[in-house]
């Protein structure tokens, strides 16, 4: 069965945006900084080789506030995969592409699961990795950990209960230190135990 | 010459402590979690990390090296003063604008009001060897008067869900790093990096 794996670049303080993200500062105020490793994405080294694993997912679930603010990316997340948004209010206008809104996070992950085949799923956002984890939905985590503290921002984990959620740790890529420190980062996966 | 370098046990989500944290709880309800690394089991009598080995040991062994301690008034109350000795009797300089609570007055143990000087003070006695920093707000202080020069974050694979944050109402100023060293250990990955500027 796919696995659902959320892909998300934090700061080492824990943020994906800088401060008073919107819809016309997506990444909010010099949140921009986390996304340098991206320079390097077709680059050999670990950042091309997460890079190329990402373009491997056979779907995407992302949260609305995410999907608006990435501009829907035009319907096409990467090669036309099926995208599941998470949204309360379903919008009335047309869906672009291979867009699906779902109110249901099982649902929605089912769905995904689906559509992906022998591939996997990618999670983006802040707010359907949350949902996704309180519902045991989420599988795995890909944490591009970038070495700058923001300060400020949307933080990746929030609104959670107190309660553990065990994780293994199975892979840590780390950028070779000849590189540029600019594009410097550590991609940490794990994967999330089930009580 | 002498660093300063923050040593704390950090969850993936970011907290150093469960939440709930008062005296007699001084890691929250279920913190316990985060030093589970190097003291797995928090109802022995004689609490100790003898058991150590490998990376986890070597870790320990670098901050156990450590010529002084600075730390936060808080976490040193929360920490009944270690009585007073951290490890080895390296003096400890306590980060505090109260007057010191008798209690927790020892002769290593100077209290100090700004984190500069604490600095300042806990790198002439150390000599050679390094400054061991602890507590999120002492941290926080630190960075913010740039007298923090390196971070050795314990990353422990577990969402907390709640707690206190290492970082938290910082200023929006980027602080840029430098990841130094990377290791893997059982239940633990330690990540060291150095503090570059202030962006």
């Amino acid at each position: 069965m796919a696995l659902i794996r959320l892909y998300m670049t934090i700061s080492l303080d824990g943020y994906v945006t800088g401060p008073q993200d919107s819809s016309g500062t997506p990444m909010g105020i010099g949140g921009f900084r986390l996304f340098n490793w991206l320079d390097r994405r077709n680059d050999p080294g670990p950042n091309g080789q997460v890079y190329t694993e990402v373009l491997a997912t056979r779907a995407v679930i992302s949260g609305r506030r995410t999907f608006e603010h990435a501009d829907r990316w035009q319907g096409d997340h990467h090669d036309g995969v099926p995208i599941f948004v998470l949204t309360h209010n379903v919008p009335d206008d047309p869906s672009p592409g291979g867009v699906r809104y779902v109110t249901d996070v099982h649902k929605c992950a089912a769905q995904a699961r689906a559509a992906a085949g022998d591939g996997d799923v990618m999670v983006h956002g802040a707010g359907a990795a949350q949902a996704l984890l309180r519902a045991g939905q989420l599988d795995e985590l890909e944490l591009h950990v970038v070495p700058v503290l923001l300060g400020q921002g949307r933080r990746l984990f929030d609104n959670l209960p107190a309660e553990h959620i065990e994780l293994d740790a199975i892979r840590r890529l780390t950028t070779p230190q000849v590189e540029d420190l600019a594009q410097h980062v550590t991609h940490m996966r794990y994967r999330i135990r089930r009580p | 010459m002498s660093k300063t370098v923050l040593y704390m046990s950090m969850s993936v989500d970011g907290f150093i402590a469960g939440p709930n944290v008062a005296p007699g709880n001084g890691l929250g309800d279920k913190g316990q979690r985060l030093h589970e690394w190097f003291l797995p089991d928090a109802d022995a009598e004689h609490r100790t990390d003898s058991h150590l080995a490998g990376v986890n040991r070597e870790v320990m062994d670098e901050a156990m090296a450590t010529g002084a301690v600075v730390v936060g008034r808080r976490t040193f109350e929360l920490a009944d003063g270690w009585g007073g000795d951290h490890h080895d009797g390296v003096p400890i300089f306590v980060l505090s604008r109260r007057q010191p609570d008798p209690k927790l007055q020892w002769p290593g143990v100077t209290y100090v009001s700004d984190v500069t000087t604490a600095v300042s003070m806990a790198k002439d006695a150390a000599g050679d060897k390094d400054v061991l920093v602890h507590g999120a707000s002492t941290a926080r202080l630190a960075l913010a008067a740039g007298v923090l020069d390196e971070l050795q974050i314990h990353l422990i694979p577990v969402l907390l869900g709640q707690g206190e944050p290492l970082f938290e109402d910082m200023p929006p100023d980027h602080i840029e790093l430098e990841l130094l060293r990377a290791v893997d250990g059982p239940g633990v990955a330690h990540l060291r990096y150095r503090v570059r500027a202030a962006g």
